[in-house]
């Protein structure tokens, strides 16, 4: 459905005039060439958080080619074969062109899903002028739902397309439009996609794992904490079908980001809740937590196969394929496991006593939830406090040797201070946030990398010690082995600029940008 | 981008007739083809029901690329797009002589067109003139129709002579016999005289009264009656004529 340059799309306000009256009205000696029609089937391909569309594209696949199209013009800015219609493929799977670069600057790590397939029905007329020569083509367009069990209904369209040369005797062209002529309204590529994936809604729509609550700062925290539980449970919810469809591994990732951003934030305003509550809905999370992670391992280190590959001498690389086929055959038995519990009645029990639990609206007993009915500004400045507190001492407080277990304790610190900036971040001037979150991020980023190659080493090295003697057992410990070097002197060069970094951050500037954030609010 | 200029400084010869058909035998997906009309009298034009936009006329066209490409328009057969000529291109000639380059003018004002079109064609009026020779120079193939007479051949004959005295490249010039009537002696003697001439076409185009009935149809014959014995011979001769001008 891209627009050949050029082309009118018209909408009708109100009830669909009778297309067998098209040319009725058009000026003497004006007349219509014959009808032909026309069916082709359209499928329409983004990620989850609708990537492409936040970048300005369409992704469709129409008559076996694949086409990236401008959402403004309507023009076709890419093109490639696409022989099948899978139900999702990753820009890298695309062969090397254009399209596949267009679609990898959207999005490398999620997955292009098929969000939705109409069947699109052309019936086209010429419109010819006076001296019977053809100046515009008149369609008429209907979609129907390929599923044809659906009951879906989608707007038509009529479209003008003059020829070449043609363009500016437009107003005649109108005329071949069925009656009445003014209840149409010029409609644009973007807004008939839009109006194509409201209709479909296709599943997650909408969906955006980013916090963006709007709190108010003399509402009580009980009431906006339960907020934020609603939102980071609702992100849960929205990824239990990527999860089980395995589409790519940013469903359960943001699944568990939204568990440690629930457990997180229930930890960290503990007065907010009756404790008991608290610790049975913990408790849970932890579990529920615990269950992805084998399958977050496989998810991970199988991402990582090109990076690893590279790190390696060419020599070396195929013994990495035992390593590769262990971790997809890891992760087909995880992911099972996992699915099950999603359709466990144990899991949905507990979402739905969560829930529950959320919805409580009724503010709990001041002797056992102090701080239920603070006002939500005045959490936030203690809290913010608090845990910024916590960063710098134990920043401080770290040796010159800087062990494993400091750095690892005080990214926990920092994340917990990210968590709560992120809940918080509506009541603060947007420009402080920003400037805050900047200046923490150089320290984030240093404990992040860190701690993560400090996984992976741990990871490599259990590997290690498990690899079968037999079937080129020793080239992949070699293989491993070099892996274990590279990524330890990376981590040691991350270690040694920690202080440096620290005491970029234990600065008067950080004290001055968080008093200028958290003044005004208490 | 090949082009090829339909030429005689006869009228009345079926250079028209075959710039409306081979344009449209040349034009496909991979092939698009242009035709421009370069006679003031707007045959091609007419043949494709075409009219120049009102504010169209000889100044634009001497201007080249950008106003040229913008009154380009579609026929209504696919791949293949015309551009019309006006009244005020009998003027030309006379402010052709006033621009720097006369020559080469038609060379450079196309160079907008490169990207677009895989064959252009001129349709050119019948004289020799100032804008003859800047269509000579650009263009890759001059096709002449010949009627098969002892008065075209020497016409013919006199355009070759006129190459070679102006420096200009006369293997570029290719004939063909137009309007050939097999029951007339003289044509048939020509026609066979001429066959294994090194700058004459081997097809020709048959007398043929479905080539004038395009006046009524305006459309190209291949478009409309592609079995007739005429559109046939312009199949053929475009086959010839490709094989030359990509070879
Ligand atoms: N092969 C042909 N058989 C019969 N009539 C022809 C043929 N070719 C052209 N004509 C007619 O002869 C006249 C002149 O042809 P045209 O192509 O316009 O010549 P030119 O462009 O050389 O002046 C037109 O009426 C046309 O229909
Ligand atoms: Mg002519």
């Amino acid at each position: 459905m891209s627009d050949t340059q050029g082309s009118l799309f018209f909408r009708i306000n109100g009830e669909m005039p009778l297309v067998q009256s098209v040319g009725q009205n058009l000026p003497e000696g004006w007349s219509l060439g014959k009808n032909s029609s026309r069916r082709e089937r359209l499928v329409f391909y983004d990620t989850f958080e609708e990537e492409a569309f936040r970048n300005g594209l369409a992704v469709m696949r129409r008559k076996g080619t694949l086409s990236i199209i401008d959402l403004e013009s309507g023009a076709v800015e890419a093109e490639t074969p696409l022989a099948q219609t899978p139900p999702n493929f990753f820009a890298a799977d695309l062969p090397e062109g254009k399209a596949r670069k267009r679609l990898l600057q959207c999005s490398t790590l999620r997955a292009f899903i098929n969000r939705c397939a109409v069947d699109r029905f052309i019936s086209s007329w010429r419109i010819l002028n006076r001296d019977d020569k053809t100046v515009a083509t008149l369609d008429y367009e209907s979609l129907h739902p390929v599923d044809k069990t659906s009951e879906t209904v989608f707007p038509q369209h009529f479209s003008i397309t003059p020829l070449k040369g043609y363009h500016k005797e437009l107003s005649p062209m109108l005329m071949a439009l069925p009656e009445p002529v003014d209840a149409y309204r010029i409609v644009s590529f973007k807004e008939r996609l839009m109006t194509i994936m409201e209709t479909a809604e296709p599943f997650g729509r909408g969906y955006s794992p980013k916090l963006r609550l709007q709190l108010d700062a003399h509402a009580s925290i009980h009431e906006n904490v339960r907020r934020l539980l609603q939102f980071t449970t609702s992100i849960m919810e929205a990824n239990e079908e990527g999860i089980r469809k395995d589409i790519d591994s940013e469903f359960l990732h943001d699944f568990r980001v939204a568990i440690r951003r629930n457990r997180s934030i229930l930890r960290l305003l503990n007065g907010v809740f009756d404790p008991e509550k608290t610790a049975w809905a913990l408790a849970g999370l932890r579990e529920l937590g615990k269950r992805t992670n084998d399958l977050r391992d496989s998810d991970v280190y199988l991402l990582r196969r090109e990076e690893y590959t590279s790190l390696l001498p060419p020599s070396l690389r195929p013994a990495l394929d035992p390593f590769f086929s262990d971790l997809e055959a890891d992760k087909r038995l995880h992911h099972r496991q996992f699915c099950r519990y999603l359709t466990d009645r144990e899991y949905s029990g507990f979402m739905t006593s969560l829930k529950e639990f959320i919805a409580e609206g009724e503010l709990p007993d001041p002797e056992t939830a102090p701080l239920a009915a603070e006002p939500t500004g005045d959490v936030a400045a203690k809290t913010i406090r608090k845990a910024l507190k916590k960063v710098l001492v134990h920043g401080r407080r770290t040796g010159s040797e800087t062990s494993d277990a400091e750095l690892h304790e005080l990214r926990i610190d920092c994340k917990k201070l990210r968590y709560l900036l992120e809940f918080f971040a509506s009541l603060f001037p947007p420009k402080a946030t920003a400037q805050v979150l900047r200046q923490m991020k150089t320290l984030q980023d240093n404990l992040g990398t860190f701690v993560d190659l400090s996984v992976q080493m741990e990871f490599l090295q259990s590997r290690l010690e498990a690899i079968p003697a037999d079937r080129g057992g020793i080239s992949e410990a070699a293989a491993i082995g070099g892996l274990l070097t590279t990524l330890y002197r990376e981590r040691e060069k991350v270690r040694e600029h920690f202080h440096e970094i620290f005491s970029g951050f234990d600065s008067n500037e950080t004290g001055e940008l968080f008093d200028e954030l958290l003044t005004g609010l208490a | 981008m090949k082009t090829i200029a339909l030429y005689s400084i006869k009228g009345g010869v079926g250079k028209t007739a075959a710039a409306v058909n081979l344009s449209f035998l040349a034009a496909s997906p991979t092939t698009p083809a242009l035709i421009c009309d370069l006679d003031p009298q707007g045959a091609s034009s007419f043949y494709f029901r075409i009219k120049a936009s009102r504010k169209y006329n000889s100044e634009k066209f001497l201007k080249g690329n950008s106003k040229i490409l913008k009154n380009i328009k579609a026929t209504d057969f696919e791949n293949l797009d015309l551009l019309p000529s006006d009244l005020s291109y009998r003027n030309l000639d006379i402010e052709l002589s006033e621009s720097k380059k006369p020559k080469k003018l038609l060379s450079k004002n196309l160079e907008g067109l490169e990207e677009e079109y895989r064959y252009v064609f001129f349709d050119c009026p019948p004289n020799l003139t100032l804008l003859s020779e800047s269509v000579f120079r650009a263009s890759d193939l001059i096709l002449v129709p010949v009627i098969p007479t002892t008065l075209s051949i020497r016409t013919f004959n006199q355009l070759v002579e006129f190459f070679t005295d102006n420096g200009l490249d006369s293997t570029k010039i290719v004939g063909f016999f137009s309007m050939e009537e097999k029951r007339k002696t003289m044509h048939r003697e020509i026609a066979e005289e001429f066959q294994n001439h090194p700058s004459m076409l081997r097809q020709t185009i048959p007398y043929s009264s479905d080539v004038e009935k395009m006046g009524l149809t305006r459309a190209p014959l291949n478009a409309t009656h592609p079995k007739s014995n005429a559109a046939q011979a312009y199949s053929k001769l475009w086959e010839e004529v490709s094989m030359r001008i990509d070879s």
